[in-house]
């Protein structure tokens, strides 16, 4: 390499670059961009928090590498402008057969225009890490999310992340120009990287090492290892630097080396590329007739010339069609599809298995993707093609030619819109019949075409299409294919931004319509006419840009832009005149009714909602300690008018005074959405109220006596539906309308329960303080069509005035909580073990396995805990726009949508979510309905740990040991990752609440478990019973997580005790290893002796920040010995004490393989070194 | 009904005065437009073609007026710029069929014949599946006559069409525009005069914007009878003859002495009397705008 001619090269070209203003605007943006959204994230435009919590640090190793990885993808944006157009621009001008003509050397001129244009990048990367940096001295940052500064984060996140992810497609992109001589496949290989980090991490679910090491942006490689991190350690630890984020890195940065290598070395300064870049034109294959013949007769002026608004429409759909052609058949295209193409198919895996469940390829499901990344790639290729279409003319150097013919100019852009319709169009149909390809290959006939249509053309295609406006407007502003596109991503970015820091009216963020909601039982619901509105908005808006573009389109030479906006009122007549005062109109009415509901919608910010909820608690908490009388009955009548999504509702509430001093005092808090009046039996007066929180304290004329009764009479109606808020329960099919609408007795915004050492806590049950259990009786009314499942048995069913009337009485008392569904439904019933089961769904899938799920059930619980309390269950499905849970109400099973759509047998690692779900929540008769705990911390671990450690079981019962470990294994997963992500102090088990899922759900489970493993299913099952039977009373005292840790503790045996102790009362885990293994083998007897290091730690309970304390071993842990087909041969129990133990074992059988709690037991944060192979 | 251009000015945002108030009338038959490089042929061109407007001044064409109904022109005008390219990867039927198209030829029938007649003056009808984008330089050139003839025009431009072509091609090209120019207003410029000479009946000089000479050939070669002269002279005598005479051009002879042509109004010592062409003409246009001597060897 000639080293002078290197240096004049470079410096030429660095030179080049510092000339061109564009490449300060680009630094400009970017270092405004980087500034601006890591200022907002640093809280700069938000008032401070009070959170005591410990929360994110932005300026710790992993956020600043996260944030500056996602800003480097940002910047491939500039590769193709600048590292393409090192070389490109020799060919763009022309001067490269002059330049290859002198006796250049090729290395030294090669390198030196990568290595120039690439370091100006690295300059810009570089700007963005300052910015952040910046960022970091700013004042008004939220001090709870700075850390110290290290100098160090940015270094390393430079060096590791974005030189090496921009030195990768960087030296893709130099290559593909060097061999193509095309700058825009350049823009499409930087798009490249993108799809394959789609694709790896949707292909390799099961093996995250190849995703790792596949991802080109290496983000996997960072996330194999900090995936598991808390919070503590993202803010304190520096990233890792070997392993697989080490090979990453290497095996990316030698692809682009090699590529940069092999192609210095193969390319040749010729005048004609090496290599053409061909559309696949179909030559050969003469698409029209042969020409006529004897045309020499023909006279040119017996041709008929037409110049008419119908030749013109035919010439439109001409030229749609061959530039449809144009950019459908460029292998650019047609290679960015085809991956596109497959990206859906893996990412048709990503949305149907979560990870705990396996979902049907249901139409709905499979059209979220469109949402996500196909909806995205489309409209990268709009930005890019609608440039190329734009400039195409110009490009190709024939723009003097067709602005010369006798067809307006206006022929030629709309000709090219349309192209990119129809482009779109194609694109979504390729769509839809992968779509429905994957549905038909995985046995799934049930195709909804006409769902496919209707949403991939109105929620796709119509936000797409107003993409491509935009497009051509802005390439059209500023006629330069990079500049517009350039534009375009930023705008697109910053449009993404605008909720962030503020802006949340749809008027003012371009294409953002509400996000839509579909379920099979209701469709789109209010969120569809939400959508319409918004959209007319935007392409009221979209038709004022398309007459700009029509203003603005260049013809001839008039190229420079104030020569255009010279010629623009040229072009002004009375039809664009009239459709741009039309699309004023649209947008100002549409604009208007945007702005009047979006204020309806009371927006609170947070420091409002702050403020609200301060106001409540002074006026109202003082009065907190009122204990309320207790509702003894409820009779209420509720007519649900599905068609107008509305809903009245009267009734009365029987109210006791339970407690031995008179109550004066009553508060009322009526339903959030509704509008409620009351009135009662005795006079009341009122105290003061809060309007926003519906909350009132009122003043009994007479005091309520020990033991006196009173009526409370109320009326109901919900708040209307607003187009951007749903204020009505009521759906059009799937109403699920739950207790939260009644009005209800005392103050109920105390954020803590009570510990259970209070004395107070036996006195409340953890459903409510103003009941215990009480009959109800509600009179239901819905449309003729519609069928109402409430609790209870049904005592009448009637029809009056074309209307369908239930009457629902509970058999006994219920806690007060019960769900309405109105629907139209399948219905089926079975009888099983002596009850009658019945289904109310829309779905008729894995109806046959909910009944499973109830009789295993029935079968497996009834035998500890008692005969179930109904003759009649029943089990309904409510949409998902209602949420995706299921819950219990008296002898109804209430499961959503997406519980009825479980795709089992698939994969057996994953739980067969409708019959474990069915399960689940019949247990919740027993534990939750029938046995009631205290209202105090723990409250969630004598419902949820024992109702799920019992529908494990009776899930075991049936399929069998494996696949309830692999549920199991689910419940440590969820444990870990609340583990992880806790910001708060996590409570040991006997203090858990109900939002700590992964402590009540996930340590829960597997504690009881470990328990039944311990002291034998059989004997741990008796001794639960015998708690339940102590208090299914359902009257005061109620029962505290304590007292179930004392009734263990007496029945299970000594030894267990300081095992129950760290369980539930403290916050432990454990960190084990099979350090080594070795097989000694004579005759019959097979000696095993196996190295263990073990650690146990325990989180401090105070104080979040602290590292976790080793604590003093003295744990029994199984070892499981386990032969070559990976069956358990045995397991040996081991008391380990100190950290490295060494245990002797003597078998009867040969071992093949060691594990460590094979059982799961233990909650290990990383289980992969528990195993040791011995070998054959 | 002529086409008629009336005091066209355009000064470019760089300062640069393009035309500086043009006046011409340009008849049937083919009209040559004559000039060095920047002359300001081109601007005159495309201004006529409506791709670009005059900042004063009018134009009309078998009464239409050019800058108010651009549409009605384009109907009747056949247009070949100085430099054009087409869409790669296109033949040369699917190019011309989109043009046609374009130029109003609604019926796909009648389009076809169009497209096989006008392939057929331009001799392309071998090659008419071939990528246009790989044609040699007057293939290309004879496509751009190929579509410019689509919409059977009555007014054609063509902007230095012969510039790189070799003598073969360019006889060829020139063929071509003598059998449409018979009929039509054809609007030809050029630098090279042979090319004026061999096709046009008329013929305007034009330099900086302005129309330096506007006459038929016939009488601009009249009107110098008798005043052109040659001499060979040394080379190094050449600065002493620019001193004297006004020398139009020089070219070298067999023997490395310089043969000098000069514009002189009686005969002189030593020089022969010559036979006037119009290259004489062009460099008399030329050195009386310019007043400055011409040096030139060619």
């Amino acid at each position: 390499m000639n080293r002078q001619t290197f240096i004049n090269i470079f410096s030429q070209e660095i030179a080049y670059w510092l000339r061109k203003p564009i490449f300060y605007f680009f630094c400009f943006i970017f270092f405004a961009f980087a500034f601006l959204s890591f200022a907002g994230a640093a809280g700069v435009f938000d008032p401070p928090s009070s959170s005591e919590n410990i929360q994110e640090q932005l300026n710790s190793f992993f956020k600043i590498s996260v944030a500056s990885q996602y800003l480097t993808k940002l910047l491939v944006v500039l590769l193709p402008i600048m590292v393409g157009g090192s070389i490109y621009k020799d060919y763009r001008f022309r001067i490269h057969s002059l330049l290859y003509s002198f006796p250049v050397d090729k290395v030294a001129y090669l390198v030196a225009r990568f290595l120039a244009s690439f370091s100006l990048v690295m300059g810009v990367a570089l700007l963005v890490l300052m910015a952040m940096f910046m960022v970091e001295f700013l004042p008004g940052t939220d001090p709870a999310v700075m850390g110290s500064t290290q100098i160090g984060a940015y270094v390393q996140t430079y060096l590791w992340y974005s030189i090496p992810n921009l030195f990768f497609i960087g030296a893709m992109v130099f290559c593909v120009v060097l061999w193509v001589r095309n700058i825009y496949a350049a823009l499409i290989v930087s798009i490249l990287p993108f799809l394959i980090q789609i694709i790896t991490e949707n292909a390799f679910v099961g093996s995250p090492e190849m995703i790792a090491l596949l991802d080109p942006f290496g983000q996997n490689s960072l996330a194999y290892y900090t995936a598991n991190w808390s919070i503590l350690e993202r803010n304190q630890s520096v990233l890792p630097t070997s392993g697989w984020v080490l090979y990453n890195r290497l095996f990316w940065g030698s692809v682009g080396l090699t590529a940069i290598i092999f192609s210095i070395s193969r390319f040749k300064l010729h005048q004609f590329p090496p290599v053409g870049l061909r559309t696949f034109s179909r030559k050969g294959r003469a698409r029209k007739a042969e020409l006529e013949r004897g045309s020499s007769e023909v006279d040119l002026a017996d041709i008929r010339r037409v110049h008419t608004p119908s030749h013109y429409a035919a010439t439109i759909w001409a030229l749609s069609m061959q530039g449809m052609k144009y950019v459908v058949r460029s292998p650019i295209f047609l290679g960015v599809s085809s991956l596109a193409v497959l990206a859906i198919l893996f990412a048709v895996s990503r949305v149907t298995q979560r990870e705990d469940m396996v979902l049907l390829p249901l139409t709905k499901v499979i059209l979220q993707i469109p949402s996500s990344f196909f909806s995205l790639i489309c409209m990268l290729l709009v930005f890019i093609y609608s440039g190329l279409l734009i400039h195409r003319e110009r490009e190709a150097g024939m723009y003097q030619l067709v602005d010369t013919t006798a067809t307006p100019f206006w022929v030629l852009w709309i000709s090219k819109f349309l192209s990119m319709a129809k482009v779109l169009l194609l694109l979504i149909m390729v769509f839809m019949l992968t779509g429905i390809g994957i549905q038909l290959s995985q046995g799934f006939y049930h195709v909804e075409i006409g769902l496919y249509l209707y949403h991939l053309l109105s929620f796709v295609w119509i936000p797409l299409m107003i993409w491509t406006v935009a497009s051509f407007f802005i390439h059209t502003l500023t006629n330069h294919l990079y500049l517009g596109l350039f534009l375009l991503l930023f705008g697109w970015v910053g449009i993404g931004g605008l909720e962030q820091i503020g802006i949340t009216t749809h008027l003012l963020r371009f294409n953002s319509p509400p996000l839509l909601s579909y379920s099979d039982l209701n469709g789109y619901g209010l969120t569809e006419k939400a959508f319409w509105v918004v959209q007319t908005y935007w392409l009221g808006f979209s038709i004022l840009l398309l007459i700009a573009t029509h203003l603005l389109w260049p013809v001839g030479m008039a190229v420079p832009f104030f020569s255009r906006i010279r010629g623009m009122k040229n072009r002004l007549n009375p039809f664009v005149t009239g459709a741009a005062l039309g699309a004023l109109i649209l947008v100002s009415v549409t604009g208007f009714v945007i702005y009047e509901e979006e204020s309806e919608k009371l927006d609170l910010s947070a420091s409002n909602r702050e403020e609200l909820f301060t106001n409540l608690q002074e006026g109202f908490l003082p009065y907190a300690h009122i204990l309320p009388p207790k509702i003894r009955s409820l009779v209420a009548s509720i007519d649900l008018y599905p068609g107008s999504q509305s809903f009245t509702a009267a009734g009365h509430y029987v109210v006791e005074n339970p407690w031995d001093h008179p109550i004066d005092t009553l508060m009322i808090k009526t339903g959030f959405d509704e509008i409620t009046t009351f009135k009662s039996s005795a006079p009341m007066s009122l105290i003061k109220e809060d309007d926003y929180f519906q909350i009132s304290l009122l003043k009994l004329a007479i005091p309520l006596q020990p033991g006196q009764q009173l009526r409370i009479d109320f009326q109901i109606q919900n708040k209307s539906n607003t187009l951007f808020e749903r204020n009505s329960n009521i759906l059009e099919n799937g109403t699920f309308l739950k207790q939260d609408i009644l009005p209800r007795f005392g103050y109920t915004f105390s954020e803590e329960s009570p510990n259970p050492e209070d004395s107070i806590a036996h006195k409340q049950s953890y459903h409510a303080m103003d009941v215990d259990l009480v009959d109800i009786s509600l009179s239901i009314s819905t449309d003729a069509d519609q069928w109402v499942i409430a609790p209870g048995y049904l005592a009448k069913h009637w029809q009056e005035d074309h209307r369908n009337h239930f009457l629902y009485k509970t058999p006994k008392p219920i806690k007060l909580s019960f769900g309405v569904s109105s629907g139209e439904f399948l219905k089926t019933s079975k009888e099983l073990e002596g009850k009658q089961v019945e289904i109310y769904s829309h779905h008729r899938q894995n109806l046959e396995t909910i009944y499973k799920g109830v009789s295993h059930t029935f079968r497996y619980v009834e035998e500890y805990f008692g005969t179930y309390g109904y003759d009649t269950l029943r089990v309904v499905e409510f949409p998902d726009s209602e949420g995706t849970y299921a819950t219990a109400f008296a002898n109804n099973l209430h499961l959503s949508e997406i519980r009825f759509v479980s795709n089992p047998g698939t994969h057996n690692d994953k739980i067969d979510l409708a019959y474990y779900v069915s399960s689940h929540e019949l247990i919740h008769h027993w534990w939750g309905s029938t046995f009631i705990p205290a209202r105090a911390k723990g409250a969630s671990m004598l419902t949820e740990s024992i109702t799920e450690y019992l529908s494990l079981k009776t899930y075991e019962s049936y399929f069998g040991e494996e696949r309830a470990r692999d549920f199991l294994r689910l419940h440590h997963k969820r444990y870990w990752r609340g583990h992880n992500n806790e910001s708060g102090i996590e409570p040991p088990l006997y203090l858990v609440e109900s939002p700590q899922q992964y402590v009540s759900y996930g340590k829960g489970t597997v504690v009881m478990h470990a328990l039944s493993h311990m002291a034998e299913e059989e004997a741990f099952n008796k001794i639960l019973a015998d708690f339940y039977d102590e208090y299914t009373d359902s009257h005061p005292p109620y029962p505290t997580s304590l007292d179930f840790i004392h009734h263990l503790e007496t029945a299970l045996p000594d030894s267990l005790t300081s095992y129950l102790q760290e369980q539930f009362m403290k916050v432990s885990y454990f960190e084990n290893e099979i350090t080594d293994a070795r097989l000694t083998a004579s005759q019959d007897d097979y000696e095993v002796e196996v190295n263990l290091k073990a650690t146990k730690w325990e989180l401090d309970p105070n104080d979040s920040e602290k590292q976790p304390q080793a604590l003093k071993l003295d744990d029994w842990m199984e070892v499981g010995f386990f032969d070559e087909q990976d069956q358990l041969l045995e397991t040996r129990w081991a008391k380990i004490s100190s950290e490295n133990s060494q245990l002797q074992f003597h078998l009867g059988k040969k071992p093949f393989k060691i594990q460590l709690d094979p059982h799961l037991l233990l909650l290990e944060k990383k289980r992969e070194n528990n195993n040791w192979t011995l070998g054959k | 009904m002529n086409l008629q251009i009336r005091n066209l000015r355009k000064t470019y945002p760089n300062g640069v005065k393009a035309l500086s108030g043009i006046d011409l009338e340009v008849k049937k038959g083919m009209f040559g437009l004559l000039g060095p490089n920047g002359a300001g042929k081109s601007t005159l061109m495309r201004t006529i073609a409506t791709l670009q407007l005059p900042d004063e001044g009018s134009i009309s064409f078998q009464g239409i007026d050019v800058l108010k109904e651009p549409l009605a022109l384009k109907a009747l005008l056949g247009y070949l710029p100085q430099d054009f390219g087409v869409y790669p990867n296109m033949s040369a039927e699917a190019l011309l069929d989109m043009f046609a198209l374009l130029k109003g030829v609604s019926s796909r029938k009648e389009r076809r014949l169009v497209i096989g007649k006008v392939l057929e003056l331009t001799n392309l009808t071998e090659v008419r599946k071939k990528h246009v984008s790989g044609y040699s330089g007057g293939m290309k050139q004879r496509f751009g006559i190929a579509q410019l003839l689509l919409n059977n025009p009555s007014l054609i431009i063509v902007d230095e069409p012969t510039a790189g072509l070799d003598p073969a091609e360019r006889s060829r090209f020139l063929n071509v525009l003598r059998d449409i120019g018979i009929e039509n207003t054809v609007l030809f410029s050029t630098h090279l005069v042979a090319d004026v000479e061999e096709l046009c009946h008329d013929l305007a000089i034009i330099n900086s914007g302005t129309v330096l000479l506007h006459d038929t050939p016939t009488n601009i070669l009249q009107g110098l009878a008798g005043k052109i002269f040659s001499k060979a002279i040394e080379k190094e005598d050449l600065p002493f003859f620019h001193e004297r005479f006004s020398i139009l051009s020089s070219s070298y002879n067999q023997d490395n002495s310089l043969q000098i042509r000069a514009y002189l109004k009686e005969e002189s010592e030593g020089f022969e009397r010559a036979q006037p062409n119009l290259e004489d003409a062009y460099f008399i246009a030329l050195s009386q705008e310019s007043s400055t001597p011409i040096n030139r060897l060619t």
